[in-house]
Parts: C-alpha cells; structure tokens; sequence
C-alpha cells in the first residue's frame, strides 16, 4: 500500500525545456487544471539579446485522476447518489436524516466504488500485457477507498447502540481480506490428486478460518482430516465441541451484554481447561487452534503472517479477547497491535486513515484521506454523509471555511478540467451551504457557450439558482456573438432576454440603418414575436410601431394605417433622421380616393414637416446630393400637404 | 522507475511550438480557457484557438507595437472579443476581432487596431480591464509611476476611450490588479505594486480607492511591509467575503487579506482599509516574478526566477500550503523519446528573420511599402 506515500510525493514535475538559456518559468491558469508554462524574457534586456532557437510553450495539466475514462463512471454515478442525498435533504428539512437512510446512502456509494473496482479487475484481466500503466494503480486507489469507506460506515454511519460494532468489523475482515477464502480454494481444488488435508496449506487454511470467527467453516475443514472420527471421542471431537458451542455476541438476537459475557466467559474457561488438561497434545495444530480459541497473546505473535496487518489481528484480537468490546475502547486495543507489526514507525498512509478511523476521530481520518488519496472524492462524500450527525467540529474564525464546503470546492474544482462534466461541477458547487451562491457564480462565468442548446441548459441553471447577473451576462454574450456575425435578429433576441436597454436601441438602430440604406428589413419577423418587451426601449417600440404601419398597409387599412404614422410622428417617438422618411411614407395615402387626413391631423403633418426644414444640424451632417434630395422632397410633400389640406376643408 | 509511472498518470505536458521569434512577455487566456494570447520581444501578439482535442493552433499574429510587448489582456466577453496590449514603446493599443468579407465573399475574422492609448511618457508596463460589472474600462500603469484609467463611454465603438484619472503614484510602478468583489457596498479598487529598487523606498504596494463623491481615485493603503520591489501582484476572485485576499509577488511570496474600508455613511470613507498578512513563503529561492489565482480562487501560482514554480493552497481553516511543484529542466533532451508524456513538436522553425511576414490588420493605416526595386534592376526586361 505504498503508492499512498508516492501519490503524496508525486506532486512535483519537471518540465524539460532546453531551447532557452534562462532557467526561469513563468505559469498561469488556462481554467480548470490546466496551466501554461513558458521561458520569460528578462524586462530588462531589451533588445541586447536575442533568442535564436524556437520558443516553447507547455501546457501542463494537473491531477488528471479525474479524467481517466473509469472515473467518469464513478463520478457521474455518484453524483446521482449525493443528488438525490441533497433532495432528501430539502424534502426533509432536517440536515442530519434518519441513520437507517444515511446507511443505505453509505451503501450506494460502497456499491459504486466496488463495482468500479470489479470494472477495472474486468478490464485488466481482459488485456493481458497491454493494458495501460495507470489502471492498476486505479484498481488498488478503489480497492483501498472501499476499505476506509467501509470501515467508516461501520464506525460513523452505523454506529450501533452500546457501540457494539465487532461483528461488523469481523465482516469488514472477511470482505475485504479474502485470505482464508483463497486458501480453502487451494485446499479443495486438488481434491482429485491429494485429500486437502495434506496439502501443505491445509492448516493454514484452517488458522485463518478461526483467525477471522467464521467457527462453522472451521469445523467444515477439519471435517475433511483423515484423523476426524466422529464415533470416537478423541482431539478432534473436542476442537469440534468447542468451536460449535462457541457463543457469538450479536445485538440483534435481545441478549444482554451480561448474560452473554457470562456465556463467553464460561466457555472460554471450558477452552483453557481442556487446554491444560492435554486434550490437545498429541495434535500440535489443534493446540494452535485452542490457544487462538483462548486469546493467548503469543499464538498472535506467531500467526501474524497469516492476519497481515495490525487493524486484521485486532478484531482477531478482541473477538477473542474482549467480544462485547465498545467502539470507543478500539483505540486502546489498536495500540497494543500496533506494536506487534513495528510500532507506529512502520505505519503506512493507509493504516493511519483506519488508526484515525478506530480512534474515532473523524476529522483526522478525513484530513489524512485529503493529503494521501489522489483524488477529493472520498473526503468530499464521507464528510457531505456524516457532516450534519455532529461528528465533526465546527471550526469557525474569519479566515476558515466550512469543511463541507471547502471539499465540495476541490473536488468540484478537481472536475472541472473535464468540459463534459460542468454540470456535474455545478451540482457539486450549487450544494454548498453557503448562503449565497459564489462559487456557482463564479463558475458558470467560465463554462464555455458553445451551443445555444448548452446557453438554454444554463440559463435554466442560472434561474433556478437566481443568478440573475450571470445569466444577463450570458444573454449579452450570446447577443454580441451574434451581432459581430450580422445576425441582427438573433442578437436582437438575445439582447431581450440579457434585458440591457441600450444595447437593444444599438441594435434596433443598426436595423433601421439598414431600412433607411436598402429599404428592406433582414430580420424584422422576429419584432412581431417581441410582444410587450418591446417597450424596453424606445427606439424598439418604435421600430415595432413602425413595422405595424408596413403591416396595416399591406393590408389595405389605410387610415389605421395613417393615424398609426401620425402618432408616430407626433409623439415623438421617432428619431428625427427618420421623420423624412416617415413623412414619404405618408405621400401614398395622400393619393387615395378618401380623404384619410382630416383639416387637424393635416395641420399637424404640416407642422412636423417645418420642425423638420428646420433642423440645421440634421441638415448639415448630409452630403451634397443627399442635401438637394433632401430639399426635393420636402418640397414636393409640401405640395402634396397642402393639397391635401384643400381637400379636407372643402369636404 | 515505478514513481515515474504515478507521475505520468498525474500530469500531462504538451508542448508547444509559440513561433515567436523572441522570448516571451506575457500569456493570457480568455474567460473559458479557449483563446490564448501571447506577447513577445518581437513586438507581435498571436492568437490560438484550441480544439476538441486540446491542441492549439495559431489563428493571428500580427505586429502590434515598435518595441517588446509586455502585457496582452482579454476584455470580457460581453464585450467581444478585445484584446489590449502595452509596450515599451510607451503606448497601449485596444484590439478587435471582426468579422469582415474578404475579396472571394467570404467570412473572415480579423484583428483590427482600435486606439492607441499614448498618454504615457515612458513605458507602460501593465494593463488591465476593470471588472465587468464597472463597465468597460482599462487602467494602466507606467515605470514613471502614473495609473491611468480609461473608459469606453460607449462599448460599441471601441475607437473612442476616455482618460478618466490620473494617479500619479511618485514610484516606477510594474503591476496592478482591480479587485473583481461585485459586491455593491465595496468600492472599486486597484492595488499597485512598484518594481522600485531601493528597499528604503517604504512599502511597494498600494491600494487605491474610487470614491464616488468626489469622482476620484485616492489611496487608502501602503503595505508598508512590503518594501523590496514587487513584480506582480493579483486579487482573488471574491467569494462573497467581508474580505479580500491579494497575492503579491516579491522577494517572496506575500499574501494579504484586505479588509475594505466601511462606507455605511457613504460619505469620505469611514475608516481606511486595514491589512493582515496570512502567508508568507520563502520557498523560492530568489525572486518571484509572477502571481496567478485559479477560476475558483482556491489556488495560487507562483513562479520564481528560479525555474520553479509553485502551487498553493489554503485549507479549510486558512492555513496555506505547498500543493505542488513545477521545476524546469535544462539538460538537453538527449532521452527525448523515452518520456512518452511530452508530445514533442521539434520541427525546426521555419527560416525567415524579415519582419514583414507578419500581417498587419491594422484600420486606416497602409500596409507596409513593398521595398523598391533596386535601380539597377527597374528597367529590367525578365
């Protein structure tokens, strides 16, 4: 277990670059976890020295645990499981859920990791010599996960009363540790050649049963000893009694501690007595098995290569030592075994997670998970599982932060090189408890707007998470996208929704400009979805009332039509660069066979046309021909005005 | 070699070939990480876009200024997409990309020289976009000691910037950082760091403070700790902090937590800013030349002069912390081919020192002449 040490170490590269002579190196942030590194110049020598060869950039990226291909599995599959934790939650309304419910949470995630370790064992199998360096070391990460995550859960989530968690922890073993299970295998499978009793590992294989209680296997195997007679009653029929009426405490079956440790200690004094007694004498082996049976100390000593690690032969240990033993009590035991594999010298990163863990101390196991696991990943879901059960103190001065909070970040920010996985980072990030959401905000600043399918998921995400700024931010984004391509509608729309006022009279502008240069519309349909956001501002009203007046003429209702225009021009509503034309458009109507402007509406007219003549400095801005043009028309609407007038005042 | 496995499994160098043909200035990406832009000692900017595969292609490079760029920085987004630069050559330039039809009708995006900003006497060695919620404004700063801020009264037309202040800091200044908090009750503020080298010069960091009353930026604060020359310095994004947190790049690495000055009556600020230094890391051995936060503002960068460059990170209760470690390696790249991590792009450069390869894309000015023929050969019959 020592690529934990190594992970550690790793943290530190060397970036070979030879092409400058300057050891020096300037990094910044590409986003994510990616870094760019280059060979600066000195601000100094200018010009005094040139480079001669190419100049190189390296682009770095950090920890990329994340995006290993069998990661994604685990990443996304978890994410399921803590989102439907966090739903529960709100559902709730009370942080610290039911223990039965956190259990089953715990065991989602457990099932998770195992079946990505049995993905990756598939894998490795599968492609003999070939198989990437990385993916064994990916098997034992998992491997190891599921042993600390297990363990916690027997220890913080289960946590049953009285605190009697050592049957919990004998299955811990069995699960994780499947030495016995092996070795029994071995005995068995060559049962056509030798009878399993004579090979080699036979006793062993037996040890190891007994080492880890599983009493009924035990006696299974010794079955399969030419010696076992069961007519007679010898050595054999006595290590079968002993270890059938061996009593197993469980909290489920409504015994009392008392009553069992009474039961425990008398059959333990059965063991020792028929141990003194020489039952066992003419059979070394059985002997072995006894003293197991009665917790002798130095029988440990000698079958520590068959438990192979202190935290194994201490729940061999007290099983057969101190059976109804307290969960706060396993630190003292752990001690003791600790000191049979070396002493705490020869502790690895891994045994000092589970030591943390046996302690009970919490916030160790999960500072140690922090500094030797290679990724965030079990810190930030342990610690989300069991933060709200007030196992973990709350430090809290000005410059800390939330614990869960602070791993929510990392492994977030550990994800977020991986552009597929932004929603992911942005669930991670939208469950920290702080009150507002900053670290969203400020991430979703970064996520690239590659589609407007991508824009809508994240507006979506931006409302529900009322970031407003941000999504106003977006729309303007989008709207200047569109608008450096020309696509003035599309802009328009975006605009709308980014809700920036100004911005939509630039473009309502830049519409009209178009109208007054080719005297057509590109994209004026989408006006006649705007509906009452129209009134944002004031040039796209008017673009809008300007496009009902084109309507209503097309459709021949001339003098809604004309009393639409006067308004128009009488509010004041249209920019005075446009009054010529507004006025023009009114010449037509001046022709029909009615009379659509009466005496006052003409009058009006008539004056909007003297304000007009009037404007010097619109005037002056025009260029010659333009200005002539101009004269032209004003004149020859005059004109028509007037007839008009005539006209209104003799009918 | 089973370390070795781990680390490759942890990292990943690509490299790349920047084609400049001097050492390199500055680099700075876009708000998503997809753009870069680089300045260099040969006075252009290049452009690269990356693709889906993470490779990244050079999609611009023109000449901008007469002398070594030292900063490029990117507007943002909302703004288009704008780029600024400084120079030795005394000026800033503001540079957009446009999208214009060229002669077979087709789309094409070019860089296109909005202004020059040549207030400055002397060189301008940083420039920086205000965040985007003050509008669009640019400060700079030069090694005469005077921050200038602009403004683009209107976003639209970027040819027209206004000189808003002038701050004259007394003090060859090299580097400045605006605070990014939105928050509505911080003021907008700038710290400045000076290169100064004399270290009885008194503190080499200050703070400036913009005050809407009086229309003006004053300084609040002088890091008076500070008094060896400083070569950059940037803020943390905020996260909604009652503080502000300022990395410094020094002798050695400083960081600052900067509490804002009170403005409940909005009048001339209240009480002045106060300062508290949470870390201090001598761990490069000589000067750091550089400072950089990370998008969620968890880690910060540094690089020496040494060749290294480190990670660092604060854990839950504050307390900072070497994360990780960049070391150049100088020795020629005889086993090249053995690390299977570096792509290497070692195709030779290609050959061509003339300057006038570079395109210029520049509004309202000629291209440069075509060189006239020598005499000898203008009446030529080939």
């Amino acid at each position: 277990m020592d690529e934990l040490v190594e992970y550690h170490k790793v943290n530190e590269m060397v970036i070979r670059d030879s092409s400058t002579r300057d050891c020096n190196m300037i990094a910044c942030w590409q986003g994510g976890n990616k870094i760019m590194t280059f060979a600066p110049a000195l601000p100094d020598n200018q010009d005094n020295f040139r480079q001669t060869g190419p100049v190189y950039l390296h682009n770095v990226q950090l920890n990329t645990d994340m995006e290993h291909p069998t990661s994604r599995k685990l990443i996304n599959e978890s994410h399921m499981v803590f989102a439907s934790l966090q739903q529960m939650r709100k559902e709730v309304k009370d942080k610290s859920l039911d223990k039965s419910l956190l259990l089953k949470f715990s065991r989602k995630y457990r099932s998770i990791l195992h079946s990505n370790f049995l993905e990756i064992r598939l894998k490795l199998e599968g492609e003999h010599e070939n198989h990437e360096a990385g993916l064994e070391q990916q098997m034992k990460l998992y491997s190891m996960m599921e042993l600390i995550w297990s363990l916690c859960e027997i220890l913080f989530v289960e946590n049953l009363p009285d605190g009697a968690v050592l049957l919990q922890l004998v299955e811990w073993c069995k699960w994780h540790f499947p030495l016995a299970d092996e070795l029994v295998q071995e005995c068995t499978r060559s049962v056509d050649e030798t009878p399993p009793a004579s090979h080699p590992s036979y006793w062993d294989a037996v040890y190891a049963l007994v080492l880890q209680g599983r009493v009924s296997e035990a006696r299974d195997m010794l079955k399969l000893h030419p010696h076992y007679q069961t007519q007679v009653y010898d050595s054999f029929s006595s290590i079968d009694e002993l270890l059938r009426k061996m009593p197993l405490f469980s909290f489920y079956q409504g015994q009392s501690t008392a009553e069992f440790e009474m039961k425990w200690r008398h059959w333990q004094d059965e063991c020792l007595k028929r141990l003194h007694d020489g039952d066992f004498d003419t059979v070394i082996e059985l002997k072995t098995i006894c003293k197991i049976l009665c917790g002798d100390e130095e029988v440990f000593h000698q079958l520590s290569e068959l438990s192979g690690s202190w935290y194994r032969i201490l729940i061999t240990y007290l099983l057969y030592t101190n059976p109804t033993i307290n969960l706060y009590d396993l630190h003292y035991h752990s001690k003791l075994c600790i000191d049979m594999y070396g002493g705490h010298t020869e502790l690895s990163a891994l045994d000092n997670i589970l030591l943390a863990a046996f302690k009970f101390d919490v916030s160790q196991v999960i500072r140690e998970c922090c500094i030797h696991l290679s990724n965030w990943w079990l810190p930030t879901h342990l610690t989300d599982l069991i933060y709200y059960s007030e196992l973990i103190p709350n430090y809290s001065s000005e410059n800390s932060s939330d614990l869960r909070d602070f791993l929510l970040v990392q492994y977030a920010n550990a994800m977020s090189g991986v552009e597929s996985l932004w929603d992911v980072v942005a669930s991670y990030l939208a469950s920290c408890s702080t009150e507002s959401n900053h670290y969203l905000a400020l991430y979703v600043q970064r996520i690239p707007l590659s589609s407007e399918k991508k824009v809508a998921k994240l507006l979506r995400l931006c409302e529900k998470h009322q970031l407003t700024t941000e999504a106003q931010s977006i729309c303007k984004q989008m709207a200047m996208k569109a608008l450096t391509n020309k696509r003035l509608g599309n802009a328009l729309l975006w605009c709308i929704k980014s809700n920036d006022s100004s911005f939509a009279m630039y473009i309502a502008d830049q519409m009209l400009t178009e109208y007054a240069q080719t005297g057509t519309f590109s994209n004026i349909d989408v006006i006649d979805y705007l509906g009452p956001t129209i009134l944002m501002s004031e040039r796209l009203t008017f673009l809008g009332k300007y496009r009902d007046f084109h309507r209503l003429h097309g459709e021949e209702k001339f003098e809604e039509a004309g009393r639409l225009l006067l308004n128009l021009l009488v509010s004041r509503i249209a920019p005075m660069e446009l009054w010529l034309s507004l006025l023009m458009d009114a010449l037509p109507l001046l022709d029909k066979d009615k009379i659509i402007y009466g005496v006052e509406e003409t009058s009006s007219l008539l004056a909007c046309l003297n304000t007009l003549d009037q404007q010097d400095k619109l005037f002056s801005k025009l260029s010659e021909s333009e200005k002539r043009n101009h004269l032209q028309r004003i004149k020859h609407l005059r004109l028509s005005l007037t007839n008009n007038l005539a006209r209104a005042i003799v009918s | 070699m089973d370390g070795c496995n781990a680390l490759d499994q942890i990292y990943m160098v690509k490299r790349i070939n920047s084609e400049h043909k001097d050492l390199l200035h500055d680099v700075s990406f876009d708000f998503f990480g997809k753009r870069m832009a680089t300045c260099s000692s040969d006075q252009s900017v290049k452009i690269w876009d990356v693709d889906e595969n993470g490779e990244w292609h050079c999609t611009a490079s023109w000449k901008t200024h007469s002398a070594s760029v030292w900063k490029v920085t990117w507007a943002h987004p909302e703004f288009g997409q704008v780029l600024a630069t400084c120079s030795f050559d005394r000026t800033a330039a503001i540079w957009e990309e446009t999208v214009v039809e060229n002669s077979s009708s087709q789309t094409e995006r070019v860089w296109v020289h909005k202004v020059s900003l040549v207030d400055s006497r002397t060189s301008v060695k940083d420039v920086k976009f205000a965040p985007k919620h003050l509008g669009l404004q640019l400060a700079t700063c030069s090694s005469n000691g005077i921050i200038r801020i602009y403004e683009a009264p209107d976003v639209m037309n970027l040819t027209h910037w206004s000189l808003q202040n002038q701050i004259q800091c007394k003090i060859s200044c090299s580097c400045l950082s605006w605070n990014p908090s939105t928050h509505r009750n911080h003021l907008p503020m700038i710290a400045v760091g000076s290169d100064d080298p004399s270290s009885s010069g008194g503190g080499k960091v200050f703070i400036f403070e913009y005050n809407d009353q009086t229309r003006d930026w004053s300084k609040v604060l002088t890091i008076m700790s500070m008094t060896d020359a400083v070569s950059d310095l940037c803020f943390a994004p905020n996260l909604g902090r009652k503080h502000h947190v300022l990395a410094v790049a020094s002798e050695d690495l400083h960081i600052f937590t900067i509490k804002p000055s009170s403005n409940e009556t909005s009048t001339s600020s209240g009480t002045p800013p106060t300062y508290n230094q949470v870390a201090h890391f001598t761990d490069h051995c000589c000067k750091v030349v550089n400072v950089a936060w990370n998008d969620l503002g968890t880690i910060v960068i540094s690089s020496g002069d040494d060749g290294h460059v480190y990670l660092w990170m604060a854990n839950y209760l504050g307390i900072w912390r070497r994360v990780g470690e960049l070391k150049k390696d100088l020795s020629p790249p005889s086993d090249m081919a053995s690390p299977p991590v570096e792509k290497s792009d070692l195709s030779p450069l290609p050959v061509d020192g003339n300057r006038i390869n570079f395109r210029r894309f520049t509004q309202g000015r000629a291209p440069p002449t075509e060189r006239p023929l020598d005499p000898k050969f203008a009446g030529a019959y080939y």
